[in-house]
């Protein structure tokens, strides 16, 4: 784990989740860790409009959001070439974890996709990568984003996949959604 | 942010005209701020926002409720339908997520589980064009024991039956991904380099 303390003070960050128990835990969660500065989106069109007129920092994204979804969300905001949250972090948190939804969240130009329910240490973990190891921005005619290519070595400073996920793991499961680790792996050298 | 500005775009490919590629290498606040002296350490940010979650755990039953209730009026209104239209599939999945995402985060493991298996049975009918009101009404059922303060903490393993005979259920209708989960696991094995 990083050891480095981490200063999220000045930084706004924004919560695109149509779920309004969610929005308040990670409301909670992030002034935990020292956030001060929060806003709340309802749905993809009031994000993409706010993203216009705020100064938000860090975006956190629900992909199934009412109105535009997640993926729309982000592909409009990596190719707005006007927008000043253009580049900025975007973590996808997510229920639909389904193969088709990775790796569209992968191709949309999310920095990371991390499964609810939510855990304090993985979004934690995730954002400190995403601040220790900042990746280079991509353009090419199919893809805006984040550099998708990562090292064989995996998530730095132990990050991988959360203890609780032994718990839901898929082998006893319906082979159904795809689990934290196989998600980073998609996020992983293409 | 407005000073999130590019500070390397990839000349090379510029200079040949009509890159293909851009690369741009871009200082954001978020990286600059996060570094500033005066931070917190990881152990003290997490300990605060678990606090956090703990204190909350006490609304959980009536936010729970109120997502119970709101997915049961889904699931009447499927029927009603004789099936899924695309409003009630999202709805109805955004639902289940809702109540298992929950219950997962204040330490129901029981409902991380059947609300996950509820989710895949809503994936798998609704992209597959089918209807079971018997599947939906057992995984709610299910749900309902679940989803109550007598289960948190309860392990997953302790309910091995009813998770068995979830999955069951689930697997007789077929899983649209699989032919994508091919291909990844295809993509992945040829990245892997010969020692």
């Amino acid at each position: 784990m990083s050891s480095k303390p981490m200063n999220f003070k000045g930084l706004n960050f924004m919560i695109a989740d149509s779920n309004e128990n969610i929005r308040a835990i990670m409301q909670g969660i992030l002034r935990g860790f020292g956030v001060t500065s929060i806003f709340d989106a309802v749905d993809g069109e009031v994000a993409l409009r706010d993203l216009q007129f705020r100064s938000v920092d860090v975006l956190f994204c629900e992909l199934n959001l009412p109105k535009v979804d997640g993926f729309s969300l982000i592909k409009s905001l990596r190719a707005d070439e006007s927008s000043p949250a253009r580049f900025i972090p975007v973590l996808i948190l997510t229920s639909h974890t389904q193969q088709r939804n990775i790796e569209k969240s992968r191709d949309s130009g999310a920095n990371i996709v991390i499964a609810k329910p939510l855990s304090v240490k993985a979004i934690y973990d995730r954002l400190a990568w995403i601040a220790e190891e900042p990746k280079a921005f991509v353009q090419t005619t199919g893809y805006i984003g984040p550099d998708r290519r990562f090292r064989d070595d995996g998530l730095p400073n132990g990050i991988g996949r959360r203890a609780a996920d032994a718990e839901l793991d898929l082998d006893d499961q319906p082979e159904s959604a795809v689990s934290e680790e196989e998600m980073e792996k998609m996020f992983e050298k293409r | 942010m407005s000073d999130d500005k590019p500070k390397d775009a990839s000349a090379a490919d510029q200079a040949k005209g009509a890159p293909e590629v851009k690369i741009m290498h871009v200082q954001t606040r978020f990286t600059t701020m996060t570094n500033r002296k005066g931070g917190m350490s990881r152990e003290e940010a997490v300990e605060r926002a678990e606090t956090f979650v703990e204190q909350a755990v006490e609304k959980y039953p009536d936010w729970v409720d109120a997502d119970m209730r709101a997915l049961v009026a889904i699931v009447a209104r499927i029927k009603k339908e004789g099936g899924f239209t695309k409003e009630t599939y999202d709805e109805a999945y955004r639902g289940a997520g809702r109540v298992r995402d929950l219950g997962g985060t204040f330490g129901y493991e029981l409902t991380t589980k059947v609300g996950d298996s509820l989710c895949e049975l809503i994936f798998r009918l609704a992209e597959g064009g089918l209807h079971s009101q018997e599947a939906l009404v057992t995984h709610m059922n299910a749900l309902r024991l679940v989803c109550t303060p007598q289960f948190r903490g309860v392990p997953a393993a302790s309910l091995a039956d009813l998770m068995d005979s979830l999955k069951k259920l689930v697997n007789k209708y077929p899983d649209p991904d699989a032919e994508l989960k091919r291909a990844e696991a295809e993509r992945r094995a040829s990245l892997v380099k010969p020692d």
